[in-house]
């Protein structure tokens, strides 16, 4: 009964773990993806200094996250988001503001594929 | 995280039904549900070692789930008899007085072969000599002959055999066993009593010694290597 108690517990707190882990995964990528807003918003108007502050405002979120997100989520997923970090970064820099907005989209789904993978459903699931 | 729990879930609980479904013959000397974690256990520790982009957490999640499962299944089969058949079924007679059971036969897939092949196996030939061969949840198949084929007993003779007794290790490969000295109530002294009465100056001169209930004792010197 000892044993069968224990392994009930540890599945509770699996599934406890499983929870947090999600309210982690949605509130980083919606954090980052305010930031993203923010800067896209600031980059439509040409004010790209404030769209370069709430870009890095944003990616010092990501990571600052590193170690959860190497240790929970499958890494190229982790590394895919991080390239298209890096190319936004170099395309605001450049200031080009035609190529920006299919960069800003580019992030912003890795992000959404992240957080949906995360989320149990049909699709993600089977 | 969640997704690994239900994927685990889905698929234990989905091949633990598939070998249900396909019976004892699979299984060999496993309960059905040891035979799953064994399947699922090892190839999915060993995903997260082989690709370094699956991060470790995604093989232990499951390994903990499955952990988790099969403790609660077998505590709730241990409660609950119909559960225990819906999870690992229950003996099938596959033969009765000497008649092959043909139905049983035909629910576990047991071929005419196969059911020959583990006669011989076990030193049967002759059918109709078998009383029962019962199939077992773990898939053994174990017989029991007709009793005018059953060897004799020493009862069945009417003789008084003494009781069996079980030689306790004292000393093995020359270290003292202290706590089966305690268990069989002797003591260091009497050891080395015996040590001298067969040669030996010190526990460490043997290989190995024993003693029954009766206090017979069995005195094996260690050989001198070349």
């Amino acid at each position: 009964m000892k044993r069968e108690l224990i392994a009930l517990i540890l599945l509770a707190l699996l599934i406890i773990g499983a929870a947090i882990n999600l309210a982690c995964v949605d509130q980083l990528t919606h954090l980052v993806c305010l930031n993203l807003n923010r800067s896209e918003k600031a980059a439509a108007y040409g004010d790209f200094e404030t769209a370069r502050k709430s870009y890095e405002i944003g990616f010092s979120v990501w990571q600052s996250a590193r170690h959860y997100t190497s240790v929970f989520l499958r890494h190229p997923d982790v590394d895919a988001a991080a390239d298209a970090f890096y190319d936004l970064q170099q395309l605001l820099l450049q200031e080009d503001s035609n190529a920006l907005p299919a960069a800003y989209a580019r992030l912003r789904y890795h992000l959404d594929v992240i957080d949906y993978m995360e989320h149990p459903s049909i699709g993600t699931i089977f | 995280m969640a997704i690994v729990i239900c994927r685990t879930l889905i698929v234990y609980f989905a091949l633990l039904l598939t070998m249900r479904l396909l019976g004892k013959r699979q299984l060999g000397e496993m309960e059905l549900s040891e035979f799953v974690l064994g399947a699922l256990i090892a190839d999915l520790a060993a995903h997260p070692l082989q690709d370094m982009g699956i991060p470790l957490i995604n093989g232990l999640v499951p390994i903990l789930t499955l952990f988790c499962c099969e403790i609660l299944i077998a505590g709730a089969s241990m409660k609950s008899l119909r559960l225990r058949i819906a999870f690992f079924g229950k003996p099938s007679m596959l033969i009765l007085h000497g008649q092959i059971v043909q139905q049983e036969m035909h629910k576990n897939r047991f071929t005419l072969d196969e059911l020959m092949q583990e006669l011989r196996s076990q030193g049967y030939t002759d059918i109709s000599k078998i009383e029962y061969a019962i199939l077992e949840t773990d898939g053994k198949l174990n017989i029991i002959p007709h009793p005018s084929e059953s060897p004799v007993t020493a009862a069945q003779m009417g003789l008084t055999v003494q009781g069996g007794s079980y030689p306790t290790i004292l000393i093995s490969d020359g270290r003292i066993l202290e706590a089966n000295l305690q268990y069989v109530g002797l003591d260091k002294c009497w050891l080395t009593d015996r040590l001298r009465e067969n040669g030996a100056d010190t526990a460490s001169q043997v290989f190995l010694m024993t003693v029954n209930e009766a206090g017979e004792i069995y005195f094996a010197k260690k050989e001198a290597l070349a």
